[in-house]
Formats: C-alpha cells, sequence, structure tokens
C-alpha cells in the first residue's frame, strides 16, 4: 500500500518557537489514522498544514502531487474537510441546498445516495441551523462525500457532540473508509476516539512520536503513561481483566468482551 | 448556597418557549451536572441563575431568598479567553478583587492564595492572559472569580479542549473546590464520562424541560433514557450492565472498574 500522504523534514515556527522540526510522517491509502498528542503538540497547525492554509518550505506531498501554490486547486479536490463549527459557516437556507452549495459538479444519483446512506431525507427542507450539531457534521460530511475526496480530514470535529451521536458517525467513517477506499485522519483531544481507527499518530516534542497500529500501541500502557495519555476505556479495562486472568488479549468490543469473560 | 427554581418558563421576544416549567433545587455544597442535546436550554437555564437573563414567569431563589447578589455566584465561560480583560493575569486576578475592596497588601496576598488553589506558579502573572495555553486560561479564569470568594461557581463545558492530563487536574481542582472550600457548583458538559468522575446530582434537559434528574447513580443507571435524548451512559456504567445482565447478576452501582474488576472475578471462579 503506498503513502497518500507523504512529509519530509518538515520545520515550522512561530514567532521564534518551534512547533515542528524534522517531522516526518507518511500516512498510508485508505487507512483511518487518529492524531493525538497533548495540548499545544501542535496537531491543529500540522492539519493546517496538510490543508495548505498554512505554508512551509518543507516537501509535502499529498496523492503524488506536491503541496505548494501552484498545485494548491488540485489538492483541494483531493481533501474533504470537516471543520470543528459548521454552524459559523452555514450560508444557505435549507440542508440540500447547504450540501450542494460548495460543490461545483455532482452527480444527481450520488447525491441521492449518500441521502439514503445517511438517512438524510427527511431533514432535506429544513433550515440548517436548526439542525442538531451531530446531523449538522453529518451535513457536512455528505456534502463533502459528493466531491468524491480521496482523504477526509476532521479536525476536532466531534468536540461538542453528545457520545452517542459521536459514537454513530466514527462507526460510519470507518465503514465508508474501507467501502468507498477513502483515507481519514482524525486529530482530536480525546484519546477513546483512537479504538475507531486503523493506526495512531502521537505528536510530542515538535515531531512524530510514533506512528503505529492501534493494536500495537494499545498494549503499551507505560508509553500512554508518560505521555500523560490516558488509554481508552476498553484497553484498560483488557489490561486490568488481565491481571486477574480474565481476558488474556486486548479487545476494544464490549460485547465480545463480555463473552470472553463469561465463555 | 443552594438555588430553588419554581415554576421557570423562558423565551425571547415573538419565540417559542426555551424553557417551560421548570422546577429544580440545587443543593449546597454539591456538584450538578446538566446535560442533554443542543438547544436543549442548558446555557439559558445557567445564564437565569446566573442572573443573566430574566424569566418571563418563575422565580429563583439562592438560600430561600429571591434577591441575587452578584458576588455569590462566579461564571466559567465555555472559552476562558473570552472573559478576560487585562493586559496580564496579574490585573486580571486583581479585577476580580476590585468588588471585595481589597487593600493593597491583602490584595497581593489573596492573588497568592488563589494561584496556589489553581496550582499555578506565581511567574505567570506578568504573562498576557491571551497567550495561555487552554488549561492555564482555564485555571486563571477559576482563578480570577476566586478572588472575591463566591458560594457558587457555574462551568460551561469547563473541558473543552483540553487534553487527558488538563482534564485530570480539573477533575481534582472542581472536588477540592467542593470538599475543602464547600463551593456549590454546576457543570454543562457533554463529556458524560469526565461528568461521571465528578457530579454528585444529575439534570438532563430536553425541548426546555427537565426529562431526568437525580443522584448520578439514578440517571446514569437509566440508560434507555439517556438513549432517547441521544445519550450513552458512562462506559464503566455501559460494561457493568453489559457484564452483570449476561449472567444475571444483580449488583449495586459499582462506579469503579476495579471494583466491578473483583466481583466479576467472584463470579467467574
Amino acid at each position: 500500500m503506498d503513502n497518500i500522504i507523504k512529509i519530509n523534514d518538515l520545520n515550522f515556527k512561530y514567532k521564534d518557537k518551534i512547533i515542528f522540526e524534522d517531522l516526518n510522517l507518511n500516512i498510508k491509502r485508505n487507512t483511518f489514522t487518529t492524531i493525538i498528542g497533548s495540548n499545544n503538540c501542535g496537531k491543529s497547525t500540522l492539519c493546517k498544514i496538510i490543508l495548505g492554509i498554512i505554508k512551509t518550505d518543507s516537501e509535502i506531498m499529498i496523492d503524488d502531487i506536491n503541496l505548494n501554490d501552484k498545485n494548491i486547486k488540485k489538492i483541494r479536490k483531493v481533501i474533504g474537510y470537516i471543520p470543528n463549527n459548521i454552524s459559523d459557516s452555514i450560508i444557505m437556507d435549507t440542508v440540500e441546498e447547504e450540501i450542494i452549495s460548495s460543490v461545483s459538479k455532482y452527480k444527481k444519483q450520488d447525491l441521492e445516495e449518500l441521502i439514503n446512506k445517511f438517512n438524510f431525507s427527511h431533514l432535506l427542507k429544513r433550515n440548517p441551523k436548526t439542525l442538531s450539531g451531530g446531523e449538522q457534521q453529518l451535513m457536512c460530511i455528505i456534502s463533502n462525500l459528493l466531491k468524491h475526496p480521496k482523504i477526509l480530514i476532521f479536525d476536532k470535529s466531534f468536540s461538542m457532540l453528545d457520545n452517542l451521536i459521536k459514537d454513530k458517525i466514527l462507526k460510519m467513517m470507518k465503514k465508508i473508509s474501507k467501502e468507498e477506499n477513502i483515507t481519514i485522519i482524525n486529530f482530536t483531544n480525546d484519546t477513546e476516539d483512537v479504538v475507531y481507527g486503523d493506526n495512531i499518530v502521537i505528536i510530542d516534542n515538535n515531531k512524530i512520536l510514533i506512528n503505529e497500529k492501534k493494536e500495537i500501541l494499545l498494549n503499551d500502557e507505560k508509553l500512554f503513561k508518560s505521555l500523560n495519555l490516558k488509554l481508552p476505556f476498553m484497553a484498560d479495562l483488557s489490561k486490568k481483566l488481565s491481571y486477574y486472568n480474565l481476558v488474556n488479549t486486548l479487545e476494544l468490543d464490549m460485547t465480545r468482551m463480555v463473552n470472553k469473560i463469561w465463555k | 448556597m443552594e438555588i430553588t427554581i419554581e415554576n421557570l418558563y423562558f423565551k425571547y421576544p415573538e419565540q417559542d418557549y426555551i424553557l417551560s416549567n421548570v422546577n429544580l433545587i440545587i443543593k449546597s455544597n454539591i456538584i450538578t451536572g446538566i446535560i442533554g442535546p443542543n438547544g436543549s436550554g442548558k446555557t439559558t437555564l445557567i445564564e437565569i441563575i446566573d442572573g443573566l437573563l430574566k424569566p418571563v414567569k418563575g422565580i429563583v431563589k439562592y438560600n430561600k431568598v429571591e434577591k441575587i447578589n452578584p458576588k455569590d455566584i462566579g461564571y466559567i465561560f465555555q472559552n476562558s479567553k473570552n472573559q478576560f480583560f487585562s493586559k496580564t493575569v496579574k490585573e486580571e486576578l486583581e479585577l476580580g478583587a476590585k468588588i471585595n475592596n481589597y487593600k493593597l497588601d491583602v490584595l497581593d496576598k489573596r492573588v497568592l492564595d488563589v494561584l496556589k488553589i489553581v496550582k499555578l506558579d506565581k511567574e505567570i502573572l506578568d504573562k498576557n492572559p491571551l497567550t495561555l495555553s487552554n488549561s492555564e486560561a482555564k485555571k486563571i479564569a477559576i482563578a480570577s472569580i476566586l478572588m472575591y470568594n463566591p458560594k457558587l461557581i457555574i462551568l460551561d463545558e469547563p473541558t473543552l479542549n483540553l487534553d487527558d492530563k488538563s482534564k485530570d487536574e480539573f477533575i481534582k481542582l472542581i472536588k477540592m473546590l467542593k470538599n475543602r472550600y464547600n463551593k456549590t457548583i454546576i457543570i454543562i458538559s457533554h463529556d458524560i464520562d469526565l461528568l461521571h468522575k465528578i457530579v454528585d446530582n444529575v439534570v438532563l434537559l430536553n425541548e426546555g424541560k427537565i426529562v431526568l434528574e437525580g443522584n448520578k447513580y439514578d440517571v446514569f443507571k437509566d440508560s434507555k433514557t439517556l438513549k432517547k435524548y441521544g445519550l450513552l451512559p458512562p462506559k464503566v456504567i455501559m460494561f457493568s450492565n453489559k457484564v452483570l445482565n449476561k449472567k444475571g447478576i444483580k449488583l449495586g452501582y459499582r462506579d469503579e472498574i476495579n471494583d466491578l474488576i473483583k466481583d466479576i472475578y467472584r463470579n467467574v471462579y
């Protein structure tokens, strides 16, 4: 599998403060990566660099295109972006208009399929401002998917959502990543999010400390502790149950965990 | 400070009711979590308690008195930096003390006292509040209201964008404010797992009405009602329900994962 994002020796300073020093990051095509790190580690900055909002001199390749001024339009077609606050950027009066407002060309059939997939038909005539936070996120996701992006980026997009809708959206994204061959990157402060993805990237001390499959990383309680990060609930539970010999492997699914315990 | 809310209604002119028939007693010296979907009226409710908004009908009593003393209440905004006015942290903290007419020598001591409570070094005093990290800003916002020693502290989404370590520090600080300084505390949050670790009581609002209320054990156990309003119970409760129901084991409320695991161990072996 090739790398859809390649960042080589990224250096970035803000007002004399080093944010990144020789940062290297490869993201494999069609995977779901969760990017975590403590406050002020540079998550949002890295997100803005990948989106081309912050410019640097370093070599960044996105879908084999060099990220620079000349190619920025091409790259924007490759990337879909779901911000933290949708409400402020709503411009249209109905959900349907809002979904297509930022899409220049699309197939009607694609739109219908997405509306059905996300069970959105009953919301199309509503004013987008009256939707719940979760529904607004879904509306933004539909609009982005209509453009057939190769990469979908979430920047702390779920921090204001109630836990049930957040769980639903992240599960859907996991499915979509596999079915539609889309690379998903979730920049988040919530370490619980890592259980939905394939890989975990940890930013620490101006660079990428680790980029690894979650199954490997979530066994490493010491690493998380040393970085002041919490193991997600299910990983922590797996560890604790193993002390009592109740379960001996990492299990991130609650129902399967219960079955293993009583087997 | 005990808050009694009776038959409360609120709406903006020519709009639908945002709150209707809210009746609630928030007991003194406890931590209450307010949860509910976006637009359910959470922020409106605390803005009425804070005295920022006046209800169209109904009354709010503070220790059985209908009159509010602004000095009794400290309100922490969702984005702490929105509540800073001053050029330095020191000036920001002193601003809060002006309400109490502190003399200069007492004032300096009070500034150091509140910094100690929120566990920040005095080097922070010369910094511009807008340059603080999210976690420092939250602590300084709390410190600035502690300057005038309010009885009630209201926090709106206090842990938004805080990392794991900062969240843990926040939990400890809030519990200390309740236990050592006898504060009454109200927290609005989306983070059910966080609330589960801090609060004593929970109020669930939906479309301006209280749909579930009680001590956290009763509210968080009621997964059916929570789900109806878009919420999952705290993870430890979800797991506890699943693992015990499977074998039909009836136990009391287990909010500590280690206690729960011991119970499972006893039942397996």
